[in-house]
C-alpha cells in the first residue's frame, strides 16, 4: 500500500509538471515580474511590482506590444536568494520575454546568471548593488543607481555639506546594507573623515540600544544606517530616545512613508539618499493618480522606477520588434528613453549614466528633497 | 441531547470569533499628528479575508466528506480485502524500484526545464529529509539544526573550489560525505553521552552560529555568499541541459542514499537504532552499544546533508548564509514529521509534498492560464480568486500541518504499529 | 571606552535580558509541567503586542487619550488576548496530543506558529506597525541618574517587573495549593489525576498564565523598540528559548538567570567585538554552560523525567 501510494503521487506530481509543457504558440507577450510579496521586505517590493503592472495597464489599452497583449506573470522571492533562483527558473520555464525585478541585491545577483544563460533581458528597478551589473551579463539592467555612487553621495554630503568628521556605521548584514556601509566608509575615510563604529545588526532586530550607548561614547557627530526602512525607522527613534540629536543619514532603503510614519513627520536632521524627488513633476502626475485609482493607496518609493522600467523594457521591445534578448538589450544601450525621472540613458553594463543621488530629508510629514546649499 | 452535543463546538466557534474580532474587522488607523492611534470599524477586510479563502474551504469540507462517506461505506477497506489489489500490491512492493527507477530518470525528457528544476529541488530536499530521518524517525533524538550541515558541505564546496584551480561538484560530493560526518561527530561526541533533547539545542546553535560565522568573514562572501565557478557547476554536454545533468545526479544520489538507509535500517544497526528509540534504558541493559550507535546514526545524517549541499550549491551556482536558517531546518523536520516518522519512503513523499504544493500553488494561476484547455475549463473569477490564494499559501501550510498532526501523528506513511505508539507511549 | 558607556551597556544588556526574561519564563512553565518545547510561544508575544495596539485605539475613541490609565487598561486587555490565543493553542493543537510522542505537539506548534504569523500579516499588516508613542513617551523620554548613566524609567518598569513576576511564580509554584497540582502533573499526571487534581485545568492555567506573561513581554517589547510587525516574536522567541534552555528550562529563576546572562552577553559582545557577532558568542555561551552543566545553571532542581 504504502509504495503504491508513494509511486501514486509520484505520478501526479509529474502530472502536474507535464502541464506546464503544454504551450502553444504564445497570443501574449509574456513579462515576468519578481520581486519580494512575502516576509519583512514584502510590502516595498509589491509596490514595485504594482508599478510595473500600471505600465502594463497603459501598453495594453494602447494596443499592446508588437501587437499581442502583455500578460504579467508575477511571482514572489520572498526576498531568499534560493527561493529567487526557483522564481528565475519559473519565469524562464514558462517563457517570459523579459523580467522586471528582482528588488532586493541579494536575489537579483543569483538569478540575474539564470537569465543570462536563458537570454532574457533583465532589468531590476532596486536592486543598487555594484556586483549585478559588473558581473559582465549582457542584458542585465538596471534603471537606479549603484551603491558605490550613492554611498560617495552620502560620505561627501556628511563631510563636505555637514563638515563632519567622526561617524558611526551600523549595517543589517545583507548583501544590500553591508555593501553600501562599505563604500560609505570607504568614501568617507578617503576625504579624511574617522568611523568611530562600523558594526552589522541582524536585520530581524529591533533593540539597538547597546550598539547607540557605544555610539554616545564614541563621540560620533553622525550616525548613518544602511539597510531598509523596517528597522532603519525604530533604530532612528531609539537614537532620539537615547538623547542623541546628531544628523541620523540613511539610503534609498528608507525612502518610504512608512519610515516618515515611525520616526515622525516633525523629526529634525534625519536625512535620506535617493534619486530625484519626481513628486512635483508634471510627468508623474498621470503615473500617480492611475496608481491610486488601481490600487486605492498611495505609490510607494519604488513603484515609479517599476513603472519607468517597464515602459523602457516596452519601448526598447517594440522599437527592436521583437523580443531577441540580443536586439532589444542593443536598443536599450543605443539610445535615450524618455522616463518619469527624465532623459536616461544607460552605458555598455546595464547601469545609468546619469544616475543622480540627492538627499531628502524630512519636512512637513513628507520626505522632500534637500534644498541645495547655495 | 442534540444541543448538549454541539455546545462546546458552539462556545468554541463563538470564542474564535471574538479573540479574532479585532484582527478581522477591524482597522488600525495610526494618527501622526498626535502620536495616538485610532481604529475603525472595516467589513469589508474580514470579508476579503474569507472570500479569498473561499476555495479552501469547499475544498476542505469536500475532503471532509470524502472521510465520512469512506467511514460509513468502508471503501478503502474493500479495496484492501480485494484480492487482486492485494495481489498488486504484493508485485509492487517487490518490484516497485525497477518502476520508479527509469521513470523517474526519465523526467527531464517529458518536463519542461522549470519543471525539472523544482523535481530537482525536491529531490535535494528528499535526500535532505532522508537523512534527518535517521536521527529523528529512526533513533529518536531530535535534532533542530539539520540546515547547518547542509550549509557546511555547500560552503566547503565553496570555499575549497575558489583555492583551488580545479575543484568541481563531482570531486567535491565524496569529499563532503566524510567531512560533515566529522563534524556530526565531533559535534555528537559531547552531548550524545547525556539524556534528553541537547542534541537539538547544540545542532541549533551550531547552525545559528555557523551562519552568522560566515556572514560575518570576507572570504566567505558575506551575506551575498559565494558565486561559483563555472566549471564547477553542473554542466551540459553532448546536447544534454545542465539542468538535466543535475536532475540525473540528484535523483542518483536520492537512489543511493536509499539504498544505503534501507540496508542499514534492516541490519543489526538498525535494530539497535530502534532499541535506543523505544527504550534506551533498556536497550543498553541488553548490550547495545547506546553511545556509539547514536553517534553514528548522528554522523552519518550529518553526512548526507553535506553531500545535499555540495550538489545544491552545484546546481544553483552559488551559496548563501540563507541556506542554513533556522526555517529551513524546521521545514526538513516538518517534511520527515508529515512523512512518516522513521519511514524512508514517508520522509521522500513528505518532503515531495512540503517542497512541491507551495511552489505549485504559486504557479497554478499562471499554468491555467497558459494551457488552453484549462483556461476554458476554469474562469476568470475562480482564476482571479486562486492568484489571490497563493498569497494564503503560507497560512494553509500551517494550517495542514496542525490538522495532520491531529488526525493522522504517525505521518502520512507511519505504520499502524508506530501509530499507537505515538498515541499511547 | 569610558565607564559611562561601560555602564550603559550593562544597563541595555540588563534591560534586554529582562525582557528576554518574561518570555523565556512561558516557555520554561510548559516545559516544566509538560516537558514539551510550545514552540507557539513567540507568536502568542506577538499576538500580545498587537491586541495592545488596537484597544489602545478602542478605548481613545471611549474615552479621549488618559495615557497611563489606557496604557495599562490596553495591557490588561492584551494579557486577556494572549491568555485566550494560549488556551486556544493548547485545546486545538496540544490536548489531543499530549500523550502521542513528543514530536506530534512540536509539529503542530510549529503550524500554529506559522498559521499565526501569516494571520496577522494578511489581516493586520504586511508592514510594521507603530507602537502610538503618545502613551510610551512618559516611559521612554524620563531618567533616572544612575551614577554617570542614565536609566529610562521604561528599563526600570521592564526590569522591576521582572523581578516581580519571577518572584510571584516562585511563590506560585512552591507555596500555594496550584503550585502542588502543577508541580504533581509535572511529575507524573496519571498519578496526579488519581489523587483527584483536575490535570487539564491545570495544564490549560499553565498555558493561560504563560501566555498572559508573553502579553506583557509583548507590551513592553513593542514600546522599548517602537514598532510592531508580524514575525517579531520569531527572533525574540529564539533567544528567549535559549536563554530557558541557559538557565536550566523547568527552573523559573533559572529562566531569568540565564535571560540576564544572555542579555549580558550580547551587550558585552557588542562592546567588544560588534553586535554582527552576538549570535556566536551567545551560543557559545550556551555551548559551554551545557558541556560543563548538562541541565543548565540552575536545572538540577528539576526531576529527570527519564
Amino acid at each position: 500500500m504504502r509504495k503504491l501510494s508513494l509511486l501514486l503521487s509520484l505520478a501526479v506530481a509529474t502530472m502536474l509538471t507535464g502541464c506546464q509543457k503544454a504551450q502553444e504558440a504564445p497570443a501574449t507577450i509574456k513579462i515576468g515580474l519578481a520581486g519580494a510579496q512575502t516576509g519583512s521586505d514584502g510590502q516595498i517590493g509589491l509596490s514595485m511590482i504594482n508599478g510595473s503592472l500600471v505600465a502594463i495597464d497603459e501598453w495594453n489599452a494602447k494596443g499592446g506590444l508588437l501587437g499581442k497583449q502583455i500578460e504579467p506573470m508575477i511571482l514572489d522571492d520572498g526576498a531568499q536568494p534560493q527561493q529567487a533562483v526557483t522564481v528565475a527558473q519559473s519565469l524562464i520555464g514558462s517563457g517570459v520575454a523579459a523580467v522586471i525585478g528582482h528588488f532586493n541585491s541579494g536575489c537579483t545577483i543569483p538569478a540575474s546568471r539564470l537569465y543570462n544563460d536563458a537570454k532574457i533581458v533583465e532589468i531590476s528597478p532596486g536592486s543598487t548593488n555594484p556586483l549585478y551589473t559588473e558581473q559582465g551579463f549582457p542584458y542585465a539592467f538596471r534603471i537606479c543607481g549603484r551603491d558605490d555612487q550613492q554611498g560617495v553621495v552620502i560620505a561627501s554630503f556628511l563631510h563636505d555639506q555637514l563638515k563632519l568628521n567622526k561617524i558611526a556605521i551600523l549595517d543589517d548584514k545583507t548583501t544590500y546594507g553591508e555593501g553600501l556601509a562599505k563604500v560609505v566608509k570607504k568614501a568617507f575615510e578617503d576625504k579624511g573623515g574617522t568611523v568611530v563604529m562600523f558594526q552589522g545588526i541582524d536585520k530581524n532586530d529591533r533593540d539597538f540600544r547597546a550598539n547607540l550607548s557605544i555610539v554616545q561614547g564614541s563621540g560620533a557627530e553622525a550616525f548613518v544606517w544602511g539597510g531598509m526602512y523596517a528597522a532603519g525607522g525604530p533604530l532612528c527613534v531609539q537614537l532620539r530616545q537615547a538623547g542623541l540629536n546628531i544628523p541620523f543619514v540613511s539610503d534609498d532603503g528608507c525612502q518610504d512613508q512608512a519610515f516618515v510614519d515611525t520616526v515622525g513627520g516633525t523629526a529634525q536632521n534625519v536625512f535620506v539618499s535617493f534619486g530625484k524627488d519626481y513628486h512635483n513633476l508634471p510627468a508623474a502626475q498621470p503615473f500617480l493618480a492611475a496608481y491610486q485609482k488601481k490600487f486605492n493607496q498611495p505609490e510607494g518609493a519604488y513603484s515609479v522606477y517599476g513603472y519607468d522600467a517597464a515602459n523602457v523594457l516596452f519601448t526598447a521591445i517594440q522599437t527592436a520588434g521583437t523580443t531577441d534578448a540580443e536586439k532589444v538589450s542593443a536598443v536599450m544601450k543605443g539610445q535615450p528613453f524618455d522616463t518619469i525621472l527624465g532623459k536616461i540613458e544607460f552605458d555598455a553594463k546595464g547601469d545609468l549614466k546619469q544616475a543622480g543621488y540627492v538627499i531628502w530629508t524630512v519636512k512637513d510629514g513628507k520626505l522632500q528633497e534637500l534644498a541645495p546649499t547655495p | 441531547m442534540a444541543m448538549s452535543r454541539w455546545r462546546p463546538y458552539l462556545l468554541g466557534a463563538l470564542g474564535l470569533a471574538a479573540m479574532t474580532f479585532p484582527f478581522l474587522w477591524l482597522e488600525l488607523r495610526p494618527d501622526f499628528a498626535n502620536n495616538t492611534v485610532k481604529v475603525a470599524w472595516s467589513p469589508a477586510h474580514g470579508l476579503k479575508f474569507f472570500d479569498d479563502l473561499l476555495p479552501v474551504f469547499v475544498v476542505a469540507f469536500l475532503i471532509w466528506a470524502g472521510v465520512r462517506a469512506n467511514r460509513q461505506w468502508g471503501w478503502s477497506d474493500a479495496l484492501e480485502r480485494n484480492a487482486a489489489w492485494q495481489k498488486a500490491n504484493l508485485a509492487g512492493q517487490h518490484y516497485w524500484a525497477w518502476f520508479t527507477m527509469p521513470l523517474v530518470l526519465s523526467g527531464p525528457f517529458f518536463l519542461s526545464a522549470s519543471g525539472t528544476g523544482l523535481l530537482t529541488n525536491a529531490g535535494i530536499y528528499m535526500v535532505l529529509a532522508l537523512g534527518l530521518n535517521i536521527t529523528v524517525g529512526m533513533t529518536g533524538l531530535l535534532v533542530l539544526g539539520y540546515a547547518g550541515f547542509f550549509a557546511f558541505g555547500a560552503y566547503f564546496f565553496a570555499l575549497t573550489q575558489e583555492q583551488l584551480p580545479y575543484f568541481p561538484w563531482w570531486m567535491a560530493a565524496p569529499l563532503a560525505f566524510p567531512l560533515g560526518g566529522g563534524v556530526g561527530y565531533l559535534l555528537g561526541l559531547p552531548c550524545l553521552r547525556l539524556r534528553g533533547d541537547y542534541l537539538a539545542i547544540v545542532t541549533l546553535g551550531f547552525a545559528e552560529a555557523f551562519r552568522e560565522t560566515i556572514r560575518n568573514l570576507d572570504f566567505a562572501g558575506g551575506d551575498q555568499g559565494i558565486i561559483l565557478h563555472d566549471y564547477s557547476m553542473f554542466r551540459g554536454f553532448a546536447g544534454i541541459h545542465s539542468g538535466t545533468m543535475c536532475y540525473v545526479v540528484t535523483a542518483l544520489t536520492l537512489f543511493l542514499a536509499v539504498f544505503l538507509v534501507q540496508r542499514l535500517y534492516h541490519s543489526p544497526v538498525g535494530r539497535a537504532w530502534i532499541a535506543i528509540r523505544e527504550n534506551e534504558i533498556a536497550a543498553a541493559s541488553v548490550g547495545v552499544p547506546v553511545v556509539q550507535m547514536k553517534l553514528l546514526a548522528f554522523s552519518l545524517s550529518a553526512a548526507i546533508a553535506a553531500v545535499a549541499g555540495v550538489i545544491y550549491a552545484a546546481k544553483d551556482g552559488f551559496v548563501s548564509p540563507a541556506m542554513c536558517e533556522f526555517q529551513q531546518s524546521i521545514m526538513v523536520l516538518a517534511m520527515v514529521i508529515l512523512g512518516g516518522l522513521g519511514n524512508s519512503y514517508g520522509a521522500l513523499l513528505g518532503a515531495g509534498l512540503l517542497y512541491l504544493v507551495p511552489e505549485y500553488l504559486k504557479l497554478l494561476p499562471s499554468t491555467i492560464q497558459d494551457s488552453p484547455a484549462l483556461a476554458a475549463l476554469v474562469p476568470a473569477s475562480v482564476r482571479d480568486s486562486l492568484q489571490d490564494l497563493s498569497n494564503y499559501r503560507l497560512l494553509l501550510f500551517g494550517a495542514v500541518m496542525v490538522l495532520m498532526m491531529l488526525q493522522r501523528p504517525q505521518g502520512l506513511l507511519g505504520s499502524r504499529r508506530r501509530k499507537t505508539e505515538m498515541l499511547h507511549p | 571606552m569610558t565607564a559611562q558607556t561601560l555602564i550603559e551597556i550593562l544597563i541595555n544588556g540588563i534591560s534586554r535580558g529582562a525582557m528576554y526574561a518574561l518570555v523565556a519564563l512561558g516557555y520554561t512553565m510548559v516545559y516544566g509541567v509538560l516537558g514539551m518545547i510550545n514552540f507557539a510561544h513567540g507568536e502568542i508575544f506577538m499576538i500580545g503586542m498587537f491586541a495592545c495596539v488596537y484597544a489602545l485605539g478602542v478605548f481613545s475613541l471611549m474615552w479621549g487619550d488618559h495615557a497611563m490609565v489606557n496604557l495599562t487598561l490596553a495591557m490588561v486587555v492584551a494579557m486577556v488576548f494572549s491568555a485566550a490565543y494560549g488556551y486556544a493553542n493548547e485545546r486545538i493543537a496540544y490536548r489531543r496530543l499530549r500523550k502521542a510522542h513528543v514530536l506530534a505537539p512540536l509539529t503542530s506548534a510549529i503550524g500554529i506558529s506559522t498559521f499565526l504569523q501569516y494571520f496577522i500579516f494578511l489581516t493586520v499588516s504586511k508592514d510594521s506597525v507603530n507602537f502610538p508613542r503618545y502613551y510610551s513617551d512618559w516611559l521612554t523620554n524620563n531618567h533616572l541618574r544612575l551614577g554617570p548613566a542614565d536609566v529610562t524609567y521604561l528599563q526600570v518598569t521592564i526590569l522591576g517587573l521582572t523581578l516581580v513576576i519571577m518572584g510571584g511564580l516562585y511563590y506560585l509554584i512552591n507555596h500555594t495549593r496550584m503550585g502542588i497540582a502543577l508541580r504533581a502533573t509535572a511529575q507524573d499526571q496519571l498519578m496526579a489525576s488519581l489523587v483527584g487534581i483536575p490535570v487539564n485545568r491545570t495544564i490549560a492555567f499553565t498555558f493561560i498564565l504563560g501566555s498572559a506573561l508573553a502579553a506583557i513581554a509583548g507590551v513592553m517589547f513593542s514600546m522599548y523598540s517602537n514598532v510592531l510587525v508580524f514575525d517579531a516574536g520569531y527572533r525574540v522567541g529564539l533567544k528567549a528559548f535559549t536563554a530557558a534552555i541557559l538557565g536550566g528550562i523547568g527552573n523559573i529563576p533559572g529562566a531569568v538567570l540565564g535571560a540576564m546572562i544572555l542579555g549580558l552577553t550580547e551587550a558585552l559582545t557588542t562592546l567588544q567585538f560588534g553586535s554582527e557577532w552576538n549570535d556566536v558568542t551567545t551560543f557559545g555561551v550556551l555551548m559551554l554552560v551545557l558541556l560543563l552543566r548538562p541541565r543548565g545553571l540552575l536545572g538540577e532542581r528539576v526531576a529527570d523525567k527519564v
